[in-house]
């Protein structure tokens, strides 16, 4: 096959859009796991609790502008995302991470099968006016909704990265992050941080339901992948770092897209853990973790 | 007074839970009854396995089923392209796993904690993917299937046993339990069994007293790895078909419920957790068949789950234990 610099875009910007999508993904786990140490395998099940969210809204007879509705998800999965740290993580909050981890499977479990009792088991498919507009600059086909994705990334991320230095709330989540002893000694309550801190991972996570599920459709089991390559992710970036998971995640988007697009598709995600188990070796630590001396 | 009470406990309780076993399915000779004794006695032996690695090591390795699925895929080839016999098949699955297990151990185990429980899990996703893929070899998405029944031959018997039925399976399965319960008792009641506990523990302060951490990291990982490639070869031959998805993160959720929520690094623990955990699932499913859907069982299981996380912080077996001692207590404080 001659090499052709129209594919070639075609591939790269598709894959910048998936990274973006799993960099949405990825950003709510990686905010509870860097400040509270929470492995949540239940993060993608949050995800989907936004997109029948975003389903039951964008079908109501009301009839809501996107946007609207897009707000309504953002509101209502940081509303969930608080109830399961309330009910679920909250009497756990100070035990090993093997304890976060079998409790959120439980949890997991409870969602998936919960959203197979209300939705059934067909997927679900709410595509948006702006998901069918396709513009070609350059020659190259992008739905609108894609360009959108990508410039949300880019927005929450200097956001996030303001928020997180430049305010008191952001400082004082740092600082649990680094010693949570420390910081209730100090008299920070560290419970209202973790609740807090789910209720942003929750409205990041809704914010990526309203922007993706208009483009794929919605399943009770659709959590399960996600979880775990917003996971990998979050390990590849060095283990809580947040500006490395959000490179991790569109180093995975870019690589499936490319290897997808040239050598076999069925592949891709075979690819994408791949790179994930490579790093692990190459850099225990993760690409951009630190190196701790013992 | 103490040592009866732990001899009973580390040779009294596994002999009777292997004599109840005995004894059951010649009671009771339901299929139902054989189905969940099969679904017992194979998940205690993985249980077994896996908490030989994530409960005496420390390092959570997700990606046990890995080893499950390559030692079917291997008794398919063995059995099926070179007629090998059933136990050849177990054991080569479990001498070609050991081995796998070193190399991955090598690798794997310059990484730690949670970071090598995803790293496991993503390598156990690659595994399952390529599986799902690599049609050729595993028959891809629609399984491997005409796997050979195991045949047994006695020199006093004119033809062989062909082995069918599930009850015979289950006596071959039985003494494969008997041999995981010595073992595990055999390395975790020894020096090497402490060795395990100081390397979980503290292993840069193991290795100052001359316990070379990875060397007994492989050493666990190695034989979970060929206990579960054997089991992995049994499966094969007792369903005879293997899919990619038999050796999927459900098992790993399973064996994480089984092994944390009965109680790590204790056999009396894991027994617990992976007798009630594998009884579980189908009592709800025929209990509650008539009452409500599937989905509503496992939302029930996950609520058990979360439930005994939240109110048993060291598990079932733990639980046990101080209802155990404080009836102790009393009966010291009465007398």
């Amino acid at each position: 096959m001659p090499f052709q610099l129209e594919i070639f875009f075609d591939n790269l910007l598709n894959g910048l859009t998936l990274g973006a999508l799993y960099s949405l993904v990825t950003l709510g786990l990686v905010l509870t796991f860097s400040v509270i140490g929470i492995v949540n395998f239940a993060h993608g099940d949050l995800f989907m609790m936004g997109g029948y969210t975003f389903f039951l809204l964008n079908n109501s007879p009301l009839n809501l502008p996107y946007p609207v509705i897009a707000l309504l998800v953002i509101i209502l999965t940081a509303v969930y995302s608080m109830i399961i740290e309330r009910v679920a993580i909250h009497p756990i909050i100070n035990r090993s991470w093997r304890t976060y981890a079998i409790t959120t499977i439980g949890l997991s479990i409870i969602l998936q099968n919960g959203a197979l009792a209300i939705f059934s088991a067909d997927p679900k498919q709410t595509p948006t006016a702006l998901a069918n507009q396709i513009i070609t600059p350059f020659g190259i086909r992008i739905s609108l909704q894609r360009l959108l994705i990508l410039l949300v990334v880019v927005i929450v991320f200097i956001g996030l990265q303001v928020f997180v230095k430049h305010t008191k709330l952001g400082k004082t989540m740092r600082a649990v992050s680094q010693n949570r002893e420390m910081c209730q000694v100090v008299g920070i309550n560290v419970y209202r941080i973790a609740l807090i801190t789910f209720g942003i991972g929750g409205a990041i996570t809704g914010l990526a339901a309203a922007l993706i599920t208009p483009l794929f459709s919605v399943y009770n089991t659709m959590g399960s992948m996600l979880t775990i390559k917003a996971l990998a992710a979050v390990v590849m970036g060095g283990m809580g770092q947040v500006n490395g998971a959000l490179y991790a995640s569109f180093l995975m988007g870019i690589v499936e897209s490319f290897f997808g697009g040239y050598v076999a598709f069925a592949y891709k995600d075979v690819v994408s853990f791949g790179i994930f188990v490579l790093v692990l070796f190459l850099r225990p630590r993760g690409l951009f973790g630190k190196k701790i001396g013992l | 007074m103490k040592t009866s009470i732990q001899w009973f406990r580390w040779v009294g309780i596994p002999a009777f839970f292997l004599v109840v076993l005995t004894v059951l399915p010649l009671i009771f000779k339901t299929g139902f009854m054989i189905n969940a004794l099969i679904n017992v006695v194979r998940w205690t032996i993985f249980a077994l396995a896996f908490d030989l690695v994530a409960g005496h090591i420390g390092a959570v390795s997700l990606g046990q089923p890995i080893f499950y699925g390559i030692g079917a895929y291997l008794t398919a080839y063995l059995a099926s392209e070179l007629g090998l016999g059933w136990l050849g098949c177990m054991l080569v699955a479990a001498v070609l796993m050991a081995l796998l297990a070193i190399l991955a151990g090598l690798a794997f185990f310059r990484i730690r904690d949670v970071t090598f429980a995803i790293g496991t899990l993503g390598a156990l996703i690659v595994t399952q993917l390529v599986a799902n893929s690599a049609e050729k070899i595993t028959g891809g998405a629609l399984c491997k299937t005409g796997i050979p029944r195991p045949e047994i031959i006695l020199p006093f018997l004119a033809k062989a046993i062909k082995i069918i039925q599930p009850i015979q399976y289950y006596f071959l399965l039985l003494p494969f339990l008997g041999f995981t319960i010595l073992l595990y008792l055999a390395l975790t009641r020894s020096r090497i069994g402490k060795a395990f506990t100081a390397v979980r523990e503290d292993e840069a302060r193991a290795s100052a007293i001359g316990i070379y951490p990875l060397r007994y990291k492989l050493v666990a990982f190695a034989i979970s790895g060929a206990l579960i490639g054997a089991l992995g070869s049994w499966q094969a031959q007792y369903v005879t078909v293997f899919c990619p998805s038999d050796m999927g993160q459900d098992i790993t959720t399973a064996l994480l419920i089984m092994v944390f929520v009965g109680g790590a690094a204790r056999l009396s623990g894991v027994v617990v957790g992976a007798v009630i955990f594998s009884i579980l699932p189908p009592f709800l499913q025929v209990m509650g068949s008539q009452y409500f859907q599937p989905a509503y069982q496992e939302i029930l299981y996950g609520i058990i789950l979360i439930t005994v996380m939240l109110y048993m912080p060291d598990g079932l077996d733990g639980l046990a234990g101080r209802l155990f001692r404080r009836f102790q207590h009393h009966k010291k404080e009465g007398g």
